[in-house]
């Protein structure tokens, strides 16, 4: 056999072999796709993800993935990330979890309130148009108000890295200044609380219910929250939509109202 | 003697109280599960340990394991969640919860194995389970080779589910399989033609329809059911009647499929006025999606004292054209009708309906009976 046809024999062997390698590894690939895996969610009460009931008698905890659209109906639910950050929905929330540059967890609260336990990574939190950032570790909530949009926040310890400052929607943090973008979010009067030793509201304590159907351990929904916060109600300084300075608009919240029980 | 065995008998009592019911010690689990509380792993653990024959204490505990999103719990979980199928394989609850383990830890193939065994054994989780396939399947062809296999239940549940989230391409690929693997049915070709019709398809509704439903006709001829022998009735809500005979219910107008009068066959269309009423009829009708060309209509018409100077007549309609047949009125024997029409570029939906206009005359109100029968419509050439 001459040169050539050996080179070419051991040339066509390293070309099977790699071809080999490359349909391996496709798939491989195509088997298990990487999974954008926003957490995992589990309640007492169904919830809905992507339009699909998910009922916690079939499972208690299921995977839910990024830029995917959650309802919450009658209990609370838990949302645990992967970076073990907790974030309880008040029943009958609605998010959507978005996947957001530089954020592991991004959430767009479109009603009800997000209490969060933050220990790795970022979580974000999208309300009323403004975005929130607790630091790590902090435990706290954001919460929408139904009737005029206002976001009261809430933080355990310290303070948000970003505290309603920037604008946000469903698709990630704009990046323009909120005097530039707010007039496209449309965000309503941004409200800041103080606690009183609160705990996050939302997370309520059950009572045992023994074994629901086909013997699945179910707790009762129930209970009162563990605790009672005390929050001060404030306004947003001016008027979001009007704010055209450049460098930047103040946003801090004057007090408009004395403390009142939540 | 008897004091002691009762003593004996009351300590015995006294530890079996303090001893925790496996259950209760899971519900405790998941009250801490869903505060979360990291201990609930802690209270699994315990209620499996004092039950280690009941698979859903080990279900529980892979659960939180693998909840606690630490890599070392997760292979714990896995050791849990294969112990709890091994105690409980034919509980769906149990195969999905793994099931979703393995979907949560990018791992599509046995996620979409062991969901087709949930899909095998019921079909109440469906939805959860095909939840779980659109969002880690990793691909139709995939979900479909692991997560539905020769299921034909599944198989079409989980084609309608698609459907029903309104994702054409999807459900164009799954009933394009169902086609595939001979598992497509009449009634799934009505809901995918009906389903189709309103996406603005109707080209490939059409051509779904007369695929599948082939048997209603005759050959050349575009009519559904025209000589109505396999008609089994127009009321809208009973079955996707996209391209079959449609029709609504109007006051003082009997619609019924007459078995005992027919021009050929064994049935025919009857329709009985009864009304003392001026009336505007036109809700008997069927949709056809003609190609460009000149067609010609026939039908075969019978009439009983069917009063005023108005009398029942086929009508082709679409938004530019109108063509009628004659109309009929009083007494005849089957007589026939006929009118030719051309249908221009593109190809497009035109209406076949019966149609009674109202009179202008002073005795206007239609009493009598009709009967319609052989309806054919072919494109001439």
């Amino acid at each position: 056999m001459d040169r050539f046809a050996v080179t070419m024999r051991v040339m066509n062997s390293r070309r099977r072999l790699i071809s080999a390698g490359l349909t391996i590894a496709l798939s491989a690939l195509a088997q298990s796709p990487k999974v954008d895996l926003a957490g995992s969610i589990s309640s007492i009460a169904p919830v809905t993800i992507d339009g699909t009931k998910m009922n916690p008698a079939a499972a208690p905890v299921f995977p839910v993935q990024k830029n995917s659209t959650v309802v919450i109906s009658s209990a609370p639910a838990l949302l645990t990330t992967p970076e073990k950050n907790r974030l309880t929905f008040e029943h009958d929330s609605r998010f959507r979890l978005g996947s957001e540059a530089g954020s592991q967890t991004y959430v767009f609260l479109e009603s009800g309130a997000a209490g969060f336990e933050a220990f790795g990574g970022r979580v974000s939190i999208c309300a009323a148009g403004r975005l929130f950032v607790p630091p790590t570790p902090s435990k706290g909530y954001v919460r929408l108000t139904p009737k005029n949009n206002a976001v009261t926040r809430f933080i355990e310890k310290g303070a948000f890295l970003e505290d309603g400052r920037r604008a946000c929607n469903e698709k990630g943090i704009l990046s323009a200044l909120p005097g530039v973008a707010a007039g496209g979010v449309g965000a309503g009067a941004v409200a800041a609380g103080s606690a009183a030793g609160g705990v996050i509201s939302g997370t309520a304590a059950g009572t045992a219910a023994g074994l629901g159907t086909f013997g699945v351990s179910a707790i009762a929904a129930g209970g009162a929250a563990a605790g009672v916060a005390t929050v001060s109600s404030f306004a947003a300084a001016g008027s979001i939509r009007n704010c055209t300075d450049p460098a930047g608009c103040n946003f801090n919240p004057v007090p408009v109202s004395a403390s009142s029980p939540q | 003697m008897p004091s002691i065995l009762g003593l004996l008998l009351g300590f015995a009592a006294f530890e079996a109280g303090h001893l925790e019911a496996p259950q209760e010690l899971a519900n405790e689990g998941y009250r801490k599960m869903w505060q979360g509380d990291a201990s609930a792993a802690e209270w699994f653990r315990r209620a499996a340990e004092a039950d280690p024959a009941m698979p859903y204490r080990w279900s529980d505990l892979a659960v939180a394991l693998s909840n606690s999103g630490d890599t070392k719990q997760r292979e714990l979980a896995r050791y849990c969640f294969g112990k709890s199928l091994e105690l409980g394989p034919a509980s769906p609850q149990l195969t999905f919860r793994a099931a979703s383990f393995h979907f949560e830890n990018g791992e599509a193939p046995p996620g979409l194995e062991l969901g087709s065994r949930v899909l095998a054994e019921t079909s109440e989780f469906d939805e959860m389970v095909f939840s779980a396939y659109r969002q880690f399947g990793g691909g139709q062809e995939q979900i479909r080779r692991l997560g539905i296999r020769a299921n034909r239940r599944a198989a079409e549940s989980y084609f309608r589910y698609l459907a029903g989230r309104g994702d054409r391409a999807e459900a164009s690929e799954m009933w394009r399989w169902l086609e595939t693997a001979k598992n497509a049915t009449v009634p799934q070709a009505r809901f995918w033609a009906d389903w189709l019709l309103r996406h603005d398809a109707p080209a490939a509704a059409s051509e779904v329809w007369q695929r599948h439903l082939a048997a209603g006709y005759q050959p050349g001829n575009r009519v559904f059911e025209g000589g109505f022998e396999g008609w089994s009735g127009g009321e809208a809500g009973q079955e996707a009647r996209s391209f079959d005979w449609q029709t609504s219910e109007f006051p003082g107008v009997h619609i019924s499929r007459d078995l005992k009068t027919a021009h050929t066959g064994a049935a025919s269309l009857r329709l009985d006025f009864t009304q003392a009423e001026n009336v505007d009829f036109h809700h008997v009708g069927q949709r056809l999606w003609l190609n460009p060309g000149r067609y010609r209509l026939t039908a075969w018409v019978r009439t009983d004292r069917f009063s005023t100077d108005e009398g029942l007549r086929l009508r082709v309609e679409d938004g530019g054209l109108r063509r009628d047949t004659e109309s009929l009125t009083g007494t005849n024997d089957w007589t026939p009708v006929a009118a030719a029409f051309t249908v221009s570029a593109p190809a497009h939906m035109v209406w076949l309906r019966l149609h009674r206009a109202p009179s202008w005359n002073f005795e206007n109100r239609p009493r009598g009976t009709v009967w319609v029968d052989d309806v054919v419509l072919r494109e001439l050439p």
